[in-house]
């Protein structure tokens, strides 16, 4: 049986509303007739009003906060709890994936290199010499592309080196695959760590944010910058391109989880983003977020 | 001379074995010590007082980075080399402030790495991320313009004994190597440098101010 802190009684609002609707309509039909014998006789509009009125929010407010405010506010409060848990799970599956794929195929491939590197082979049949150097040529793509795999998953600079050199190359691998003029400005955090799920977040959005600059932005230039404001560390993706449509902007884009899940992630974190663009004139999303904070 | 005493760190077993005969089959080179982890490493250090700790980055429970700083701050003087398969410089960058004297990427070939080792031991800065671009970009940082080529000492050895047009049998007698180790020196520059004639060794080494005299 729900108990009144069981968010999923928050399930049943047609309940909810009948109820309340119910109790407003016992409740004014019982002062309507009770008034009158409790009141004197010359009584003004004014004090019938009153005491109707008090009557009415004596027993309704009960009744909305605990149909109402309590479950909404615990179900908010799993919802948060269990986003938060959702994205800690993916990172560290991610971590995990991309550890096992670094260091278990990338070592081994990395060994296949570096053997075929010293082993030349003394091959006076210039056949046999072209297939060594392609099946070398192989075995680098083939590390490279496990290294490529890795870092898309979760790039291993974050967890051992912080979120500057993380942008660094996250930076750096937009610049050179793509037409964009990437400037980088993360001196504030260069030489400090910031917490584990501090950095997560942060990265997150800005990786989103570039990726959308990207795909979305037709830009030449863009622009990641990291601030320290005190106890909040505040994050800047501007650029020059085309501007977001509104409907992106508001949030009501069915089908764009990449506007919602960064505000998802920089709410979770306690903090907020802003996403500031017209047509024509670029786009700048700023995140803010409180450094000192739990895990979450 | 004694042979180089040589640590190793590596959490992969198949690594350290390679690595091992390797260093062992080098009649200057001796391994004297080596672990898994960076775990007791420190006193380790202390015990066997190798000249080279060659040193993996990623080892569970981690540390390695730690490791390279507690040595600095013991004044020890076991030089780190650090070997990874990290190639970003950042990670490069980051050994380097904490201590260590050479970093290399497990991709090199054998002779790439026992140059290092022995860079090392002679009291060099060595850096070879099997990219000379990103090697490059890294020197460059650490203000030894100098080495921005991405050559190894080795390499540039070979290379300033090219440029004074020697032979391959001249350069091998001259560094006590076969001459099928220079002719594979000479094809790791000209990957590196972008160099193909012996002109354009000559050209490179006089451009760069390779031809003044010769150290020793």
């Amino acid at each position: 049986m729900p108990t009144a802190s069981d968010p999923r009684r928050w399930r049943e609002p047609l309940r909810v509303w009948l109820v309340v609707l119910g109790a407003v309509f016992v409740t004014e039909a019982a002062v309507m007739v009770a008034l009158p014998c409790v009141l004197p006789a010359d009584r003004s509009r004014l004090l019938e009003a009153t005491a109707d009125a008090v009557l009415l929010t004596v027993v309704v407010a009960p009744l909305l906060w605990r149909l109402l405010v309590r479950p909404l506010r615990e179900a908010n409060r799993v919802r948060a709890d269990f986003l938060a848990d959702l994205f800690a799970s993916i990172e560290a599956d991610r971590r995990q994936t991309a550890h096992d794929l670094h260091d278990g195929v990338g070592q081994s491939l990395t060994l296949l290199v570096s053997g075929l590197r010293s082993a030349v082979p003394d091959v006076s049949d210039p056949d046999v010499a072209r297939r060594y150097l392609e099946l070398k040529e192989l075995a680098k793509q083939a590390l490279a592309d496990v290294k490529r795999l890795a870092l898309g998953l979760r790039p291993s600079l974050l967890d051992d080196l912080g979120l500057a050199p993380a942008l660094e190359r996250l930076a750096a691998d937009v610049r050179a695959n793509h037409p964009i003029e990437v400037t980088l400005d993360v001196a504030a955090v260069a030489e400090t760590r910031l917490p584990a799920a501090v950095e997560t977040t942060l990265f997150r959005i800005a990786q989103e944010a570039l990726a959308n600059v990207v795909a979305h932005a037709k830009a030449a230039r863009a622009t990641v910058a990291l601030r320290r404001l005190g106890n909040t560390v505040e994050l800047d993706v501007t650029d020059d391109g085309v501007g977001v449509p509104p409907a992106v902007l508001t949030g009501r884009n069915p089908g764009h989880l990449g506007v919602t899940g960064m505000r998802e992630r920089a709410t979770l974190q306690g903090g907020e983003m802003a996403l500031h663009s017209s047509p024509g004139s670029g786009t700048r999303l700023s995140v803010r977020l409180p450094v000192e904070r739990g895990t979450r | 001379m004694s042979p180089l005493r040589l640590m190793l760190i590596d959490d992969h077993v198949v690594v350290r074995a390679g690595l091992k005969a390797l260093f062992d089959r080098q009649h200057d080179m001796s391994v004297v010590a080596e672990a898994g982890t960076t775990a007791n490493a420190a006193a380790a250090v202390e015990e066997f007082r190798p000249d080279i700790l060659v040193l993996d980055l990623t080892l569970p429970g981690g540390g390695s980075l730690d490791l390279v700083r507690a040595l600095r701050a013991r004044e020890s003087p076991t030089r780190v080399l650090v070997l990874t398969m990290h190639d970003d410089p950042a990670y490069t960058r980051s050994a380097l402030m904490a201590g260590a004297a050479g970093y290399v990427v497990k991709t090199v070939g054998e002779q790439d790495l026992l140059d290092a080792v022995r860079a090392v031991a002679r009291g060099r800065v060595l850096i070879d991320l099997d990219d000379a671009a990103k090697t490059a970009g890294v020197y460059a940082q650490i203000g030894r313009p100098g080495s921005a080529t991405g050559l190894s000492e080795r390499e540039l050895e070979v290379l300033a004994l090219l440029g004074r047009g020697h032979s391959n049998q001249e350069v091998a007698e001259k560094l006590d190597i076969s001459p099928k180790t220079v002719a594979t020196y000479k094809a790791r520059i000209a990957e590196k440098v972008g160099l193909k004639t012996t002109a354009d060794f000559v050209r490179y080494a006089s451009d760069n101010g390779m031809l003044g005299p010769l150290p020793e």
